[in-house]
């Protein structure tokens, strides 16, 4: 069933890429997080290993609090990239302003020389 | 906003008037204005930092000496523009500050707050600049010249940017002047300053203080 779960999720997000509602960059990230989450939730000496490292006494948390990193990284990226287009959103406003502005000023000379 | 740009477009010297329009909801339009006024109208609200660089931006493509920058609400004076641009012509200074002689005039629990905010970005301001920043650091009514506004061209100004461009200002060893003016009542429209966005401003600014703090210290 673990399988199945991994397998439909890599699937569904493929999908998305595909149907371009996903950049593939960000989509890598995503696939990287759910082979992680998978190979974490299907081999057990993986979590047994994890909950020994980070000292965590009742085991099966490890997956719970190794999701919700996975998680806060995921959150980080796509913040990251948010910043970045939003960098890029305003670079472009100013510009377009700075065209228009330009644009008014040639229709005055324009008109000013007829 | 026609009444605005009227006093300002007869003012002597005055060469020309940009509106920024940051995406205010009913739009700007050019009924009534005088001939001649730039008006540029942003696709959102993006804050006044983008504001400040399309006008300065248009400042810099063309061949004016003085960038008066003021809000189009009526709180800043017009009357008080020759003084600011004259001081900053007259190579007094490259950045005229407006000083409000009368903020923090206003009581209730939402004033005693800001001012209380306002206080600890001038106190961290001047420990910054050693003293260096004008009495008033949250001034929107101010002058430059082409040197300040190729300073700040560079830098990236966000929303409620105007302590920051003090500070970078006076680190760049720009020459700063406070000419105290008396603000005025708000015409129209209110602070868009909430206390979501007052924290947001704080949270900036000390990332702000803390860059820059670490730079110092290198």
């Amino acid at each position: 069933m673990k399988i199945f779960v991994t397998i439909l999720l890599a699937a569904g997000l493929l999908y998305l890429v595909r149907r371009r509602l996903l950049h593939i960059d960000l989509s890598f990230f995503l696939l990287l997080a759910i082979l992680l989450l998978s190979v974490a939730s299907l081999s057990q000496s993986f979590i047994l290993l994890a909950a020994s490292v980070l000292e965590i006494v009742y085991e099966p948390l490890a997956i719970v609090l190794l999701a919700l990193f996975v998680l806060l990284c995921l959150v980080t990226l796509l913040s990251v990239y948010m910043s970045r287009a939003e960098q890029r959103d305003l670079a472009l406003v100013r510009r377009v302003a700075a065209l228009e502005l330009a644009a008014q000023d040639r229709d005055e000379s324009r008109s000013l020389s007829q | 906003m026609a009444k605005i740009c009227d006093s300002i477009a007869s003012l002597p010297g005055v060469n020309r008037v940009l509106i920024v329009d940051d995406g205010s909801v009913p739009p700007v339009t050019r009924e009534g204005l005088p001939v001649g006024v730039r008006l540029v109208r942003l696709p959102s609200n993006y804050g006044i930092g983008l504001c400040n660089h399309v006008a300065i931006d248009y400042f810099l493509s063309g061949r004016a000496d003085v960038l008066v920058r003021i809000d189009a609400d009526g709180q800043h004076p017009t009357h008080e523009i020759p003084r600011l641009a004259e001081a900053v012509r007259g190579d007094e200074c490259d950045l005229a500050i407006g000083v409000r002689t009368n903020a923090g005039a206003a009581t209730g629990i939402r004033s005693l707050a800001a001012r209380a905010v306002r206080a600890y970005i001038r106190l961290i301001a001047r420990l910054l600049t050693d003293g260096r920043v004008p009495g008033d650091i949250n001034s929107g009514f101010y002058a430059m010249n082409r040197s300040a506004a190729a300073t700040f061209a560079e830098w990236p100004l966000e929303r409620y940017p105007e302590p920051e461009m003090m500070i970078i200002a006076s680190l760049r060893k720009l020459r700063i002047l406070g000419v105290p003016i008396e603000q005025g009542e708000r015409l129209h429209g209110r602070s868009t300053i909430t206390v979501g966005r007052a924290f947001q401003l704080l949270l900036r600014f000390n990332a702000l203080a803390i860059n820059l703090l670490i730079d110092r210290l290198r």
